[in-house]
C-alpha cells in the first residue's frame, strides 16, 4: 500500500507522495472545479492549475514530479515551477484538503535545484510498481468525483505562464452558513468563521458575525444593533433612527 | 356644541381609511366585496401561496392592490399563513402592529407605513425557512424565449432597477428577490411578487413610465424609503414561464460608471451562486452538483451597471448575440 513516507532504497531523496481527500463533493467545470467540504462546510473553487495539481495528488506523484512536468513543457522555468507547486500544495494543506499532512513537504523544493531527470524517472517507475491499495486510487468513494488520471503537462499550464500562475489566486473559499469551522475569509462578505458581515445577505441571526449579540439579521440583511459597533453608515444600523457615530449605532 | 351626524362621521372615517390604504380605490377590480376583518384572503403568486388575514381592512386592501390578480378562493399547497394584528382601536392611526405566523416568532412594526414592506419581507423569510423544495438564490430572475436570466447580488447591487428596465424591453418576469430553482429539473420557477424599489431608483422608474405604488411613503428600516411596482402594470402578460438558466450575470451598480460586461468562468459563477444561496443549510452537499449543472450550459458575466438604458442595451446585445452564436 502506498504511503506518504519516502520511497526507494538507501540514498534516495524524494519528496513525499501526496494524496487528496476522497470525501469531498467535487464538480469539474471547463477545466476548473468547485468543491464542497462536508467536514468544514467550506466551498472551494480551483483554477485550472490548482485542479491539475490536485488531480496529481493521487498517491503516485510527488511535488517534484509535478514541478518537473511544468518545466518539461518549456514555458516555465524551474524556480517558477517550484514556486507554483509549493504555493498550491501549501494552500491545499492549509485548507485541509489532503489526506495527510507531512510537515515541510511542499517547501524547500527549489533549494535542491533541478532534479536529475534519469534518477527521478527510475524512482517514478519504482513507485508505480507499489501495490495500489491506497485511498485515492480507483477505489475512491462516490462522493469524490475527481478521477485519478495521469498528470498532463498541458493541463498544468492552462492557467498561463509562471508569473501569471504565481499572481492568480490559488483557491477561493467561503464557508457556508451553519458550518462555522475557522478559516480564512474569501471576500468582504465573510468574517472569520464564515459568518456574514454587515450589509450582506442572511436568513437568521446566526448567519451574521456575532449575530444576536452585536448584529442581527433583519430583512435578509446583516445589520448592527443599537449601541453596538461595526457600522460604516447609517443604513448599517438595525434601528431606523439610529445614526452611525464613529462606528457605533446610536 | 356641534353634534356630528353618525352617518357622516362613519363615511368620514371610511374615507380616511381608504386614504391610508394606497390603491384601495382600485379594489373594485379585484373583488366583489370589501375585505372583511379577520377573514383569510388566499393568493397564489406563482409557486408561492399566501394566506393573509388582518383585523384592519386597510392592510388587506393594500396587499390586494398589488396581488388582487393572484387572489384565489381557497388556500393552495404549502400556503404561508400570515396575520397582521393591531393593538389599537383605530389601527390606521398608529401601531405597534404584529406580523404573526404559526410556529415563528412574532415581528413587531412600530409605524403604519412600515407594515407592507415588512409584510413582504416576513413572507420572504417564511419562504426561506419553509420552502425546502427549491434552492433559493438571492437573485432577480427573468425569462426571454424560454431562457432564464438570473441576476444574483447583495442588497444595493441594482438587481430590482435592472429588472424593471428589462421588463420594459419585452423580458418576462419571474421574481426580483429570489431565483427559485427546482433541484430535479433545474428550472427557475416564477414568483412574480411586486418589485420593491428603493428611493434612489424612484426617478429612474418614473422615467421608464412605470407606476410606483407610493402614495404613502413606505419605510423599510435598513433600506429607507421604498415603493412597490406591480409587475402587471408593465404589461398584462409579463409573468414568465419556468425556464432553464441561460445567462448568469452578477450586477454591481456604480453611479456614473461606464457599463461593462466581463465574462466569468463557470466555476467562478457556480462558486458565487453558492455564496448567494439562502437555504444552503438545507441542501448542503447537494448544492454544488446542482449549481454546477445550472451553469454548465450558461454564459456567465460580471456586470458593472451605470446608466440604466445604456446598461440594458449592453446586456441585451451581448447576451442575445452570444445566444445566436451558439444556436448558429
Amino acid at each position: 500500500m502506498a504511503t506518504n513516507d519516502t520511497y526507494g532504497g538507501p540514498g534516495k531523496n524524494l519528496s513525499p507522495i501526496l494524496l487528496r481527500r476522497n470525501d469531498l463533493v467535487f464538480e469539474e467545470l471547463d477545466g476548473e472545479a468547485v468543491l464542497y467540504d462536508p467536514r468544514s462546510g467550506a466551498v472551494h473553487r480551483f483554477n485550472a492549475t490548482t485542479l491539475s495539481v490536485w488531480n496529481a495528488c493521487d498517491g503516485s506523484h510527488t511535488t517534484r514530479d509535478i514541478a518537473h512536468a511544468l518545466t518539461e513543457e518549456g514555458s516555465i522555468d524551474w524556480d517558477d515551477a517550484c514556486a507554483v507547486v509549493e504555493r498550491v500544495i501549501t494552500e491545499l494543506k492549509r485548507q485541509d484538503l489532503l489526506q495527510s499532512s507531512v510537515p515541510g513537504a511542499a517547501t524547500g523544493l527549489c533549494v535542491e535545484g533541478r532534479p536529475d531527470t534519469n534518477r527521478d524517472s527510475e524512482d517514478l517507475r519504482a513507485r508505480k510498481k507499489v501495490e495500489r491499495g491506497a485511498v485515492g486510487s480507483p477505489g475512491d468513494s462516490a462522493r469524490s468525483r475527481s478521477p485519478a488520471r495521469p498528470l498532463s503537462r498541458r493541463e498544468l499550464l492552462r492557467g498561463g505562464t509562471g508569473k501569471l500562475l504565481l499572481a492568480a489566486p490559488v483557491i477561493s473559499t467561503f464557508f457556508a452558513a451553519g458550518a462555522y469551522a475557522s478559516g480564512p475569509s474569501a471576500s468582504g462578505a465573510f468574517g472569520d468563521g464564515g459568518c456574514k458581515t454587515v450589509a450582506y445577505s442572511c436568513a437568521v441571526n446566526a448567519d451574521c458575525c456575532e449575530g444576536g449579540t452585536r448584529t442581527a439579521c433583519q430583512e435578509s440583511t446583516c445589520c448592527v444593533m443599537h449601541n453596538q459597533t461595526g457600522c460604516t453608515a447609517d443604513v448599517d444600523c438595525c434601528n431606523q433612527g439610529d445614526v452611525c457615530n464613529a462606528g457605533t449605532c446610536e | 356644541m356641534r353634534v356630528a351626524d353618525p352617518t357622516t362621521r362613519a363615511r368620514g372615517v371610511a374615507r380616511r381609511g381608504r386614504r391610508y390604504a394606497g390603491g384601495a380605490r382600485e379594489d373594485s377590480r379585484y373583488g366583489n366585496s370589501p375585505a372583511m376583518t379577520n377573514r383569510p384572503h388566499h393568493f397564489s403568486i406563482g409557486v408561492v401561496n399566501v394566506s393573509l388575514r388582518s383585523d384592519c381592512r386597510s392592510f388587506v386592501d393594500e396587499y390586494l392592490s398589488l396581488y388582487g390578480h393572484c387572489r384565489r378562493g381557497i388556500a393552495g399547497p404549502d400556503t404561508i399563513e400570515v396575520e397582521v394584528r393591531s393593538r389599537h382601536r383605530f389601527p390606521w392611526r398608529r401601531g405597534p402592529f404584529t406580523l404573526h405566523s404559526e410556529g415563528v416568532e412574532d415581528f413587531q412594526v412600530e409605524r403604519r407605513f412600515e407594515v407592507l414592506p415588512h409584510l413582504e419581507w416576513f413572507i420572504n423569510w417564511q419562504i426561506i425557512n419553509n420552502r425546502e423544495d427549491y434552492i433559493q438564490l438571492h437573485a432577480s430572475s427573468l425569462e426571454l424565449g424560454g431562457n432564464a436570466l438570473i441576476l444574483p447580488g447583495n442588497p444595493g447591487s441594482g438587481k430590482s432597477t435592472l429588472t424593471a428596465g428589462l421588463l420594459t424591453r419585452s423580458w418576462s418576469y419571474l421574481c426580483d428577490e429570489f431565483a427559485l430553482i427546482d433541484p430535479r429539473t433545474l428550472m427557475i420557477q416564477p414568483f412574480p411578487r411586486a418589485l420593491c424599489m428603493k428611493e434612489p431608483s424612484f426617478p429612474i422608474v418614473d422615467r421608464l413610465g412605470l407606476r410606483l405604488c407610493r402614495r404613502t411613503p413606505y419605510h423599510k428600516s435598513a433600506k429607507g424609503r421604498v415603493a412597490f411596482l406591480n409587475p402587471l402594470d408593465v404589461r398584462a402578460d409579463v409573468v414568465g414561464r419556468p425556464s432553464r438558466v441561460r445567462w448568469v450575470v452578477f450586477p454591481e451598480y456604480s453611479a456614473g460608471a461606464r457599463p461593462t460586461l466581463v465574462p466569468l468562468t463557470r466555476s467562478q459563477a457556480a462558486h458565487e451562486l453558492a455564496r448567494q444561496c439562502f437555504n444552503f443549510r438545507v441542501f448542503q452537499e447537494r448544492i454544488v452538483p446542482v449549481l454546477a449543472n445550472v451553469v454548465r450550459d450558461a454564459d456567465c458575466y460580471r456586470l458593472t451597471a451605470g446608466d440604466l438604458d445604456t446598461t440594458c442595451d449592453l446586456l441585451e446585445s451581448c447576451l442575445l448575440r452570444a445566444a445566436s452564436r451558439k444556436a448558429g
